[in-house]
């Protein structure tokens, strides 16, 4: 039997409307990598924040070698040997990786100076201790963010920590950076004999690295059981509380006009670079097309430039068989097309609106949610509101509540709510499941799917080969701004696929199947 | 957005403090409530060591040699101010002196409100109401002389002035000055430059270190409390300067040479006796020029160095004799 | 009525009144110190600003400006274009006004008075125009374009005032007076308060009506709070900024001429004495939330009649305001810190009370 390191016993926590834990009893072993996974706003950050001291536990005792520990603030929790790199990272990013490092407990010269050599002499030792490849003089913003990360993680290990606790840690990182993490954590347990404890939402990641897996929901714990033990089914039916299962999706046979085509079009991205070389293709009412690509290749411009938010430097636009000359956001929407946009909180939402305000945008000067011009007509876009909300299944205490409060699946849903409700014909959907978890995804392909069977035409980017392999019709590839091959699905497999995305293999344009 | 809001939040700290004058304690409550009480309401504030201070020192001259009671009312060159302080003052005293040209409406319109207190307005010209005797003074005249010691010290054959504002009544300075110093020598350059301010010492050192750049040794100070600053620069730049409103030689008498004083306190301090006494022609302006002894000259105490000898003095003399002879005519601004 | 109360940010309320309080029992302790007695002064203070109808008349007649200024500068800041040019463009307004009335003398007071205050909200209106467009077409950032803009306007209308425009009446650095078809008329006894805070009400309640209940007001907010997820949304953000700075100018513009229309009855070198900041200050005390504009507008009001009556009464210095003020001021910056404190805090009390009935 494994030695116990925490014991959390009966840890409750009330927020304001909101009990986030609720008699949650987690043990921790020593030397293991323990896996917190649940869904978003299922109480595991909070359940962290109150071991690293941040929230005081409405009730409850914890236990650190069989000791009762009080923990009432972050630096307790850094005496007991308690680190936690959170999710978005709190560095300063004019300074050096060193000054960083060393920042809260500065080695110091003549008592009041920080002593700079001392510190990039500290960072330069840490980091070799621990096989981290990081030059302490570079500057924070000159980062990559998965050595961003890396830099939490000596921060925390500077302060002496025994425990580290990470919050979400795959969330901003590439899978080349998910690994090359993996193998840091790995190490920090087999050769330093730290204890990890990683928070997440990702199943594959919690079958890849953990020891021991505890599953939270609705801010209880369900339960703790070693991974070998554990599959993705087993795991995602605890998470979710009923068996989720990818299964294939009624799709209606929808045969439609084209509806959206694009000819030879050119962009650039924001340093005026071109990202976008002569991309072709066309889009039929009742089909999903799905661009895969590996991110970065011109996706996202690829969105903008259809929704009229970057500027069609060269090529030819149809929306029904019509040129489009005048490009704009305002018009694009007038001619029926909707946009989920690929960051909700950058694009598709202001986080400081109300639910309300958040699912007006686009009505705001239509009738009859405007009356005598501009007399928001608030009866009527409440009842549309609170039609929303029940519809699609937004979780929120009511409609005046600020959308930074609601969780990120439940953010995505007011985006898709919103675009959804216009009923467009065409809807240009961007990473529409990016960071929401189980159940908020598999409702969301749900609501694709019937917009396609309904007739509309759909246009689906993500990142993630599973989604368009599930959702498509059709798939373009798209690789360097320039499209290297077009498949129907069913024809064709992942490992296809990835060559194409990658550019090594190319069919050109020449396959357009008109 | 934060690091914004946080920005104009010092913007509006500075602001406010430009508004904010430094004080002293001022209410001299005697004993007796049957004391004539005067209220002197003036426009900035006290501390300028100048202008609005001469005023104080003629209200506490009364006090101690009539036996009057006073109270201050600053209003700190916040126009919103002058009705409420008039209005407060009014309420308070039967007689208000009332310093600072910026008074012009408010006065009459207050005067009438209050036909029992007795006005003295000082720095202004208002005829025709009753109990309203306004004060003005010639600082053409006493600027002249000014002008004329100016140029009789300068070695670059430069002099200068900084002016608080471009307004009527400083340019009554500047051309009694120019006047004066062309007097005595035709050829002689003056430089003028105006603060825009009175309250501010470092616009005052400013422009007196730009008019000592461009080779005047010498500068008049017409600034209230920012020709402080001129003051200043004549220290740092070993350079001279000539103070205003009251002899301000003891401030640093090194560099000050001499002040062309206006006896603001001693105008008020005589009318004040003359409203007791019951001498007063109602409703007049009554001038102070050099006839009068209203301006002249300062030159400190004995113990101070003495940069003006007492061949220049005589000469001097000479110059005011021909002013109030009428021999000389000082040219005038308003 | 719940519906209402649903929207109010009831924990900001309290942390700002909060913030109030503790910088009037700072300002007590400097009372004490000085050898004051806070009880007398804050009597005084509070007397001095509501005692007596003459008192909160000039309390009110104080607000006039502030209300205006604030709204402009509430309005600007919700849209996400900051306005830090109020004062140049109060000081343009009041010229232009004071420009009417001295020019169309003959006009009768229904024609002249509308003519004057649209005219000073024009040239109000242009004079923030300027620095918006190179905000929206140029980017350049307009904090530092208004506040440089300040500066002309004060230097521009000194020299009018003081040559071509100045009074040959006495010494003066002002205009000739306004025709008197022009004056607004005075509503108590030697206060300066007038009509204006009639007009006033009327254009807090169109801008009040504008910024939370039309699809204008709905679009200046997302603009200022996501510029991105306006454009995304089809709102076409520089003309919106565009709008809302001219808004904001022609409010400031049109304190100036209340200024001049109502209490000097003539343009003078140094009309305001910082209003547009005093303005700004409420608008940010308010949280650009135009209810709050009016409120802390007349809070900041009171504050100042109220502490020039403290002064004359008990000899405290007037600039004590300034220190509670400050104070405010600096409570608002920390203020994200401080609410957070302040919730903290109820919480370990709620935890411990929990605690308790626990044990």
């Amino acid at each position: 039997m494994a030695e116990k390191l925490i014991e959390l016993k009966n840890i409750s926590k009330q927020f304001p409307g909101v009990l986030a834990n609720s008699n949650v009893n987690l043990t921790i072993n020593k030397g293991e990598i323990h896996a917190i996974i649940g869904e978003n706003g299922a109480g595991k950050t909070t359940l962290m924040n109150i071991l690293y001291g941040l929230y005081e536990p409405t009730q409850g005792e914890i236990f650190i070698d069989g000791k009762k520990a009080v923990i009432k603030s972050p630096l307790d929790a850094i005496k007991q040997g308690i680190g936690m790199v959170h999710q978005h990272f709190m560095l300063l990013p004019s300074l050096s990786v060193a000054e960083n490092v060393v920042l809260g407990s500065e080695p110091k010269k003549k008592k009041f100076f920080m002593d700079y050599d001392k510190a990039i002499e500290i960072t330069k030792n840490l980091a070799q201790k621990y096989g981290f490849k990081v030059d302490p003089r570079e500057k924070i913003e000159a980062l990559s963010v998965g050595v961003q990360q890396r830099v939490e993680i000596l921060k925390v290990l500077y302060r002496g920590a025994d425990i580290l606790i990470l919050d979400e840690p795959t969330a901003v990182l590439t899978p080349q950076e998910t690994d090359e993490l993996f193998n840091v954590i790995r190490k920090l347990v087999s050769d330093m004999n730290k204890t990890v404890i990683i928070i997440t939402h990702k199943l594959q990641e919690v079958l890849a690295i953990s020891d021991r897996v505890s599953v939270m929901r609705q801010g209880k714990l369900i339960g703790t059981l070693p991974t070998q033990q554990a599959d993705a089914k087993i795991l995602t039916e605890m998470m979710v509380g009923k068996e989720v299962l990818f299964h294939d999706l009624h799709r209606e046979k929808v045969s439609g006009e084209k509806v959206l085509e694009v000819k030879d079009i050119k962009a650039k991205d924001n340093r005026g670079l071109t990202v976008l070389n002569g991309v072709s293709f066309s889009l039929r009412a009742g089909e999903i097309l799905g661009v895969a690509g590996v991110e970065g290749n011109g996706q996202s411009e690829l969105v903008e430039v259809l929704t009229g938010l970057r500027n069609l430097e060269d090529g030819d636009y149809f929306i029904n068989g019509k040129k489009i000359t005048d490009v704009n956001p305002s018009n694009m929407r007038n001619l029926g097309i909707s946009h989920v946009p690929e960051d909700r909180l950058t694009m598709g939402l202001s986080k400081e609106a109300s639910l309300w305000e958040n699912l007006l945008m686009g009505l705001q000067h239509k009738k009859p949610f405007v009356v005598k011009k501009i007399h928001l007509n608030k009866k009527k876009i409440f009842e549309r509101t609170d039609n929303l909300i029940k519809e699609y299944d937004i979780r929120a205490i009511d409609r005046y509540m600020k959308v930074k409060k609601l969780s990120g699946g439940n953010m995505q849903k007011v985006v898709i709510a919103r675009e959804f409700s216009f009923d467009s014909p065409i809807l240009i959907i961007a990473q529409p499941t990016r960071g929401v978890d189980v159940g908020a995804t598999e409702f969301i392909h749900n609501q694709i799917m019937r917009k396609r069977n309904e007739g509309a035409a759909i246009l689906l980017v993500s990142a993630e080969l599973d989604e368009i392999m599930r959702l498509s019709d059709r798939i373009i590839t798209i690789y360097e701004g320039s499209i290297t091959g077009e498949f129907k699905n069913k024809e064709v497999t992942k490992q296809t696929l990835g060559l194409y995305m990658t550019g090594k293999q190319n069919k050109l344009k020449g396959s357009e199947d008109n | 957005m934060k690091r914004k809001v946080a920005i104009l939040l010092v913007f509006i700290l500075m602001a406010s403090t430009i508004f904010t004058g430094c004080s002293s304690s001022k209410t001299q409550n005697g004993d007796s409530s049957e004391k004539t009480k005067v209220a002197l309401v003036i426009a900035g504030g006290l501390g300028d060591r100048s202008f609005y201070d001469s005023a104080h020192e003629g209200v506490e001259k009364a006090k101690q040699d009539l036996g009057i009671e006073y109270k201050v009312y600053e209003c700190r060159n916040d126009a919103s101010l002058y009705n409420d302080q008039l209005v407060q003052a009014s309420q308070y005293a039967s007689i208000v002196a009332v310093v600072g040209y910026e008074f012009y409406d408010v006065v009459q319109e207050i005067a009438k409100e209050f036909p029992e207190v007795y006005y003295i307005y000082v720095d202004n010209e208002i005829e025709g109401i009753d109990n309203l005797i306004t004060i003005s003074y010639a600082e053409n005249e006493g600027s002249f002389l000014a002008g004329a010691l100016a140029a009789m010290l300068t070695k670059t054959n430069t002099i200068g002035m900084v002016g608080g504002m471009d307004i009527p009544v400083i340019r009554n300075f500047q051309v009694g000055y120019e006047a004066g110093a062309k007097y005595i020598n035709k050829d002689i350059k003056v430089e003028t430059i105006f603060a825009e301010d009175f309250e501010d010492p470092a616009k005052g050192k400013e422009c007196a270190t730009a008019i000592y750049s461009r080779g005047a040794d010498i500068i008049f100070q017409v600034a209230g409390k920012t020709g402080e600053g001129v003051f200043e620069a004549a220290k740092e730049q070993g350079k001279y300067a000539i103070g205003v409103d009251t002899d301000q030689r003891y401030i640093n008498p090194d560099v000050i040479v001499a002040s062309m004083v206006k006896k603001v306190g001693q105008s008020i301090y005589d009318t004040i006796i003359k409203i007791q006494n019951n001498e007063i022609e109602k409703g007049k302006v009554i001038y102070y020029g050099l006839k009068e002894d209203g301006v002249g000259l300062g030159y400190g105490t004995d113990d101070m160095k003495q940069f003006v000898t007492d061949d220049m003095k005589a000469k001097l003399d000479e110059i005011k004799e021909m002013i109030v002879n009428g021999e000389i005519e000082v040219p005038t601004a308003k | 009525m719940r519906e209402a109360m649903k929207k109010i940010n009831l924990s900001y309320i309290i942390s700002l009144a909060l913030s109030i309080f503790v910088a009037l029992i700072i300002g007590a302790l400097i009372m004490l110190i000085n050898g004051k007695s806070p009880f007398i002064g804050y009597s005084a203070l509070f007397s001095g600003a509501f005692g007596s109808k003459y008192n909160l008349a000039t309390t009110f007649a104080k607000t006039v400006p502030l209300v205006l200024t604030g709204l402009g500068t509430a309005i600007s800041f919700r849209s996400g274009i900051f306005n830090i040019g109020g004062e140049g463009q109060l000081y343009l307004g009041a010229f232009a006004a004071a420009y009417i009335g001295i020019t169309f003398t003959s006009l009768p007071f229904f024609i002249g008075i509308p003519l004057a205050i649209i005219f000073g909200a024009l040239v109000g209106g242009l004079y923030a125009f300027l620095p918006g467009i190179l905000k929206v077409k140029y980017k350049i950032d307009e904090v530092i374009t208004t506040i440089m803009l300040n500066t002309v306007a004060v230097l521009f209308t000194s020299f009018l005032v003081n040559y071509p425009f100045a009074t040959t009446q006495g010494k003066m650095n002002g205009t000739e007076i306004i025709a008197q078809s022009y004056h607004l008329r005075r509503l108590v006894k030697l206060s300066t308060l007038n009509t204006s805070i009639f007009f006033m009400s009327f254009i807090a309640i169109v801008i009040y009506y504008l910024m939370e209940k039309t699809s204008i007001g709905y679009d200046f907010k997302m603009v200022g709070q996501n510029r991105m997820f306006a454009r995304y949304g089809g709102i076409n953000d520089k003309k919106q900024m565009l709008i809302a700075m001219v808004i904001s100018g022609a409010l400031c513009g049109m304190a100036g001429v209340f200024e001049v229309l109502g209490v000097h009855y003539r343009f003078l070198q140094s009309i305001s004495p910082g209003y547009a900041w005093d303005g700004m200050l409420a608008s940010l005390m308010a949280k650009n939330n135009p209810v709050g504009v009016v409120l802390m507008a007349i809070f900041l009001g009171a504050l100042k009649t109220g502490s020039v009556s403290m002064e004359n009464a008990t000899s405290i210095p007037s600039e004590l305001v300034m220190v509670i003020q400050a104070i405010i001021v600096l409570f608002i910056a920390g203020e994200a810190g401080f609410k957070d404190k302040f919730v903290l805090l109820n919480i370990k009390r709620k935890s411990k009370k929990a605690g308790e009935t626990n044990a």
